[in-house]
């Protein structure tokens, strides 16, 4: 008896120890081409505080409405969105408002996009949780002549929107990334990745852009490796030391996960090698400020959700007076000048910008966020 | 007496330890240094406080993984207080003000535990959750970066310091004290306590305990006080160290600890463990973790690699324990 418990214990840990290595993906829900996840912080006090202000007053025979639906209205992120849509409404003359659960969830997503159609709303603009399930949703508003526009849906169905917008190509954001080190590093010299986990579509398809491209055109720089952060400060602050150990000679960073170059640049500053090598990578203000003032941290790259709004908007607009949207075409939002659009994987039309703005230690404060 | 320091579980996982450093040392010269040593113990503090204050509720027969959401929800609120206060001050009232905290919730499970006749496992699990939720909820969402004035540079507060041609200046960080200082007191707590010796007889079979006359009920009290605490004064030491504080601070880390303590010798069912072996134990997985940058192993290999090396070093310890029985040996606790 004693032994047979004594096995199963082992297998138990046996287990537990296998499933620690495998590093369980518990820390930031957002998907895909999501910000640096933390910036969506739920100030929890207030919830619906921007909820429906359409649902009490009937839109105005010769108003247009727009409606912005998010995935949660509770998060910084958002909040930052909804300044684009605001200013859409302004720019435009139009009745533009942004809506979403207090919470992530689909269902309460799918239930105001139901609302809006019910209130004959003329756009929305939709940033879906789970892309699978708003894409019935959008077809019956679609149905009911209702213009519906995406942002980080480029996965969507044919015919489950009109258009979806995204900030920018992931592989052209990684090329972007590679171009700032490339040039700080001299174009020679050793670099390494971050990315947040191997499993991380849009972290690993920036950094493999970035490798191929720094293949393609920079032949002295040297690639030593990828190395997972796990979306962990302090685990790439002490990978960062080991790598400093092992390669005295590194010269170039890339970072995926907003903590990614705070980590690294941690390990640099005390080292006192701020100025020898290169740190570049997705982060913002909030995150890597100290760091940037420093130059522990060059460059740190992001994408600003307000803009994205007001993207979004833009194309439902154009969509409802029958403009065409064509490739290349200037949508009158910075980062949007020049958009490229593809049809995605599942048969949507998806516009690209080129909406990556960069933050160092001049300009960062015109980012608070 | 060298017979049975031999035998012992720890000095296998010692021989293992420094096995795995030679095998390292001759692939990368480079970690043969002062300051590899400081930086592994800096990031081993946090893990050995938590492990430290894990370790008798383990010995007890229990197995919890609250402890990290309890270090992650004390030191996020505390934190995100007295800065909404405008609090500049030093860094003890923080640990002052975390360790209340951190108490108040390990008592809560302690008390969930022993009224409610419920499993410890299944308690700590709900609390995991449930304070990482009350964290992320009613506390913040996101990392705070902003310190109070008279923590600032705290990171940086070494016993001794040490240069080195790579990463520049290293040194032992002042908290190292801290592990010292509840090391021992777990140890004499195990070793030399009517209390501590319940712990064991607790883990061996806990009707026995109760029947030699252990009040079980307030020596789980006990333990769970002390891992809430203990987890306190680490989620504290990690927020500084790492100059931010963070509501799901080790969020995907109780493995790791638990593994330490297990590698270290403790069963999982209870009855055995030690505070040395834990040390050990916390010091091995960080060398793992480490060795794979350091011989530079390809990013992809490591989780297969570490994977395999765990269930090794997993393997020699329990099979001498096996064996051990097989020879009728009494095995040592």
């Amino acid at each position: 008896m004693r032994r047979a418990l004594s096995i199963l214990s082992i297998l138990v840990i046996l287990s537990l120890l296998v499933s620690c290595a495998q590093q369980p993906a518990t820390q930031a829900p957002p998907p895909q081409t999501e910000a640096p996840a933390a910036t969506e912080a739920p100030p929890a006090e207030q919830p619906a505080a921007t909820e429906a202000p359409a649902a009490t007053e009937a839109p105005a025979e010769e108003e247009l409405v727009f409606a912005t639906v998010v995935k949660s209205i509770a998060f910084n992120w958002f909040k930052r969105l909804e300044e684009g849509v605001l200013k859409f409404g302004e720019d435009y003359k139009v009745k533009a408002f942004m809506d979403g659960p207090s919470q992530v969830d689909s269902a309460a997503q799918v239930a105001i996009i139901e609302n809006l159609i019910a209130q004959g709303v003329d756009a929305i603009c939709n940033v879906p949780y789970g892309v699978p399930e708003n894409e019935p949703a959008q077809k019956k508003a679609m149905d009911a002549g209702i213009i519906v526009v995406g942002h980080e849906a480029a996965t969507a169905k044919e015919g489950t929107l009109h258009y979806d917008v995204e900030a920018f190509d992931n592989c052209a954001y990684g090329e972007e990334m590679m171009k700032e080190l490339a040039s700080r590093m001299g174009e020679s010299g050793k670099y390494i990745q971050f990315v947040g986990s191997l499993t991380n579509a849009s972290h690993n398809e920036w950094q493999d852009c970035a490798k191929a491209y720094a293949e393609k055109n920079y032949p002295n720089l040297e690639f030593i490796g990828k190395y997972e952060s796990k979306e962990d400060q302090e685990v790439a602050y002490n990978t960062m030391k080991d790598i400093l150990k092992t390669h005295p000679d590194i010269k170039g960073v890339l970072g995926s996960a907003a903590g990614d170059v705070v980590g690294a640049g941690r390990a640099i500053e005390e080292a006192g090698l701020q100025d020898q090598i290169a740190v570049v990578g997705t982060s913002i203000p909030s995150y890597a400020g100290e760091l940037l003032k420093t130059g522990a941290v060059d460059l740190a790259m992001a994408w600003d959700p307000a803009t994205a709004g007001y993207a979004c908007n833009v194309v439902a607009y154009k969509v409802l007076k029958g403009e065409q949207i064509v490739d290349g075409m200037d949508l009158g939002v910075p980062g949007y000048e020049a958009i490229k659009l593809v049809i995605g994987p599942n048969g949507v039309p998806v516009i690209y910008g080129a909406a990556w703005i960069k933050m160092d230690a001049n300009n960062m404060d015109d980012y608070p966020f | 007496m060298l017979n049975k320091i031999v035998r012992s579980n720890e000095f296998v996982i010692f021989v293992i330890l420094v096995a795995l450093s030679l095998v390292i040392g001759w692939v990368n010269p480079a970690f043969y240094s002062v300051a590899t040593l400081f930086d592994i113990i800096r990031a081993s503090i946090v893990y050995f406080i938590m492990a430290y204050g894990l370790l008798p509720i383990i010995i007890a027969g229990g197995i919890d993984i609250s402890f990290v959401a309890i270090a992650a929800m004390s030191s996020y609120t505390v934190h995100m207080f007295l800065i909404s206060r405008g609090y500049q001050g030093g860094i003890l009232l923080y640990y002052v003000l975390a360790c209340a905290l951190g108490a108040f919730a390990g008592l809560l499970n302690g008390v969930l535990v022993t009224r409610f006749k419920l499993p410890v496992f299944d308690v700590s699990l709900a609390a995991f959750t449930m304070w990482y939720g009350f964290t992320l909820f009613f506390i913040g969402a996101t990392a705070n970066f902003d310190l109070p004035k008279g923590t600032v540079g705290y990171y940086a507060r070494f016993l001794i310091t040490s240069q080195d041609p790579n990463v520049g200046t290293t040194g032992l960080h002042e908290s190292f004290l801290y592990v010292v200082v509840l090391g021992v007191f777990i140890w004499w707590l195990l070793k030399y306590t009517t209390l501590g010796r319940g712990v064991f007889a607790m883990g061996g079979n806990r009707e026995v305990a109760i029947r030699t006359g252990f009040n079980v009920n307030r020596i789980q009290l006990v333990l769970f006080l002390i891992m809430g605490t203990f987890s306190a004064i680490a989620g504290v030491t990690q927020g500084f160290l790492s100059r931010y504080f963070n509501p799901v601070l080790f969020i995907s880390q109780p493995l790791d600890v638990l593994a330490a303590i297990i590698l270290g010798g403790a069963a999982i069912t209870g009855g055995s463990g030690s505070v040395i072996g834990t040390t050990l134990g916390v010091l091995l997985i960080q060398l793992i973790n480490r060795a794979l940058i350091l011989t530079g192993i390809q990013v992809e290999w490591q989780r297969l690699v570490l994977g395999i090396i765990l269930i090794l070093f997993t393997a020699i310890p329990s099979l001498r324990t096996l064996r051990a029985k097989r020879h009728g040996r009494a095995v040592q606790s």
